[in-house]
């Protein structure tokens, strides 16, 4: 039944990705200007995957709202602080503009939560509890937007757009009485909004920055008798080089 | 927070006052769009019901559900703009609605009647902005400002089979909200020039602000609704001559 919510999920969203693609193909058709580039970019995910929450940490450790909520102490017990998970990622973007101000854009991320997101805590029964999170993705953004290019070598774009973004959240919660773990895996396909600065640096090559903001989460998911979303709201701030296959004009180097 | 009004306004004040008195400046009508996820901030209360609507499916075999889905609202708006100088003062009117005008969902027992799930929301918000122009050329500009909105919002959940009991959802079939408050934004922007009487402009609006406590007539039950929320906003601007 899962796998079939799954497969109905894909089929719907692959439609809208392939009307997207040929939108994409439509534009460099008839464009009279067009430029196309491919990007390289790295980047970091503050807060990825929010509060991670799940049914059994709400029903069963009585944490409402994930691993904001995970740290507990008592005098005389020593526990770690669990920290928000930080993300990293790394993508690559093509980029076609189109009568210099028109973008469109289809690229793929890869991000995965790194040295955050694990420590001690206490159980329901004040009793050491080690406890992790983690959490990888894959993403396809697509974007469309504007681009205005001024002081000769320099341009900034509002994109905004859909991402379909693939995660996996794992969760464990391990102490004297307490024994759970959770792995999550689901599509889910967030609202992207972005903003990118780039800076020419010869004719063909630029260096960009960029703050994204993602919004959605899959549906809820089942696991191991607990239930979670995953969520890829959030911002993203990356950095990149960009290169140019057409020139839109000569840069004074 | 009345400290803030008062600076706010004393900013906007010296800016007019230190702007060239020669100038007339532009109005100009702009037609937006713009594509939000969960305008109305509802995600936290929906995955309550979602979860506890897969907890009653694994506890009782031969059940099946349909999840809500958390809503994607286009949004459409209009805007007065008028520049002056370095300043850009817009007030506008903007409206998002769910795709397919309402979130559906469905929990059905092996035996006895199923429970239909709906929810219906929208939000109606007329912000007033003030920002501070970077001309690069004519009607080929930067700007980033902020502002205040007039929101009004409404949500509204329907079932047919409260009997089932699926806890977080309400027991009773009907339950609505709708209230208005005030909330602020930040705003940077762009406008580029198709023609001389034509621009298109795209904006990342960001949106901050809660309303108070509001009360439904069917259940009695409290909420605040948020207005938290990015939004790249899409336009096209017509300048008139004045």
């Amino acid at each position: 039944m899962e796998i079939d919510i799954i497969l109905d999920l894909d089929i719907m969203q692959f439609k809208h990705f392939f009307i997207f693609i040929l939108l994409f193909i439509n534009s460099v058709s008839f464009a009279s200007t067009f430029d196309t580039s491919i990007s390289v970019n790295l980047g970091i995910i503050p807060n990825m995957g929010n509060n991670l929450s799940s049914y059994y940490q709400k029903n069963d450790l009585n944490i409402e709202n994930g691993i904001y909520g995970i740290n507990r102490s008592k005098s005389g017990l020593t526990t770690s602080t669990i920290k928000p998970l930080t993300g990293t990622f790394i993508g690559t973007e093509l980029k076609g503009t189109a009568f210099d101000y028109l973008i469109l854009s289809i690229g793929i991320n890869y991000g995965q939560s790194i040295l955050t997101g694990s420590g001690t805590s206490l159980d329901n029964s004040d009793n050491i509890m080690s406890v992790s999170y983690s959490m990888w993705l894959i993403d396809i953004p697509i974007t469309a937007g504007i681009s205005i290019s001024f002081w000769e070598d320099t341009k900034v774009s509002f994109q905004s757009g859909i991402a379909f973004s693939y995660g996996n959240y794992k969760n464990s919660f391990t102490s004297s009485t307490v024994n759970q773990n959770g792995s999550f895996k689901g599509l889910g396909t967030p609202i992207i909004t972005k903003i990118t600065g780039e800076y020419y640096i010869s004719k063909n090559i630029t260096i960009s920055s960029s703050l994204s903001r993602y919004k959605g989460a899959t549906q809820v998911l089942k696991n191991n008798n607990d239930y979670a979303k995953i969520d890829f709201s959030g911002y993203r701030f990356s950095f990149g080089a960009s290169y140019y296959f057409k020139t839109e004009k000569e840069i004074k180097k | 927070m009345k400290k803030n009004y008062k600076m706010f306004l004393i900013i906007i004040i010296f800016i007019l006052i230190s702007s060239n008195s020669y100038a007339i400046g532009e109005i100009g009508v702009s037609l937006n769009f713009g594509i939000s996820y969960d305008a109305n901030n509802l995600s936290d209360e929906i995955t309550k019901y979602n979860t506890e609507m897969e907890k009653y499916k694994n506890d009782n075999p031969g059940t099946s559900i349909v999840q809500l889905k958390i809503p994607y609202m286009p949004m459409f708006g209009i805007n007065l703009r008028y520049q002056f100088n370095y300043i850009l003062f817009s007030l506008g009117g903007n409206y998002s609605k769910i795709v397919g005008s309402e979130i559906r969902g469905k929990i059905k027992p092996q035996a006895g009647l199923e429970n239909n799930i709906s929810i219906k929301t929208y939000k109606a918000n007329f912000p007033l902005t003030t920002a501070l122009i970077i001309p690069l050329k004519k009607h080929t500009i930067f700007y980033f400002g902020a502002g205040f909105d007039l929101n009004i919002t409404s949500l509204e959940l329907t079932q047919t089979n409260t009997l089932l009991a699926i806890p977080e959802l309400p027991t009773v079939n009907k339950e609505s909200f709708k209230t208005y408050f005030v909330s602020y934004h930040t705003t940077i922007g762009a406008e580029i020039p198709l023609s001389n009487k034509f621009s298109i402009s795209a904006e990342w609006i960001s949106n901050f602000g809660y309303s108070e406590k509001t009360t439904s007539s069917e259940s009695g039950k409290l909420k605040t609704f948020n207005s938290k929320g990015d939004i790249i906003s899409f336009g096209i601007i017509y300048y008139m001559d004045i």
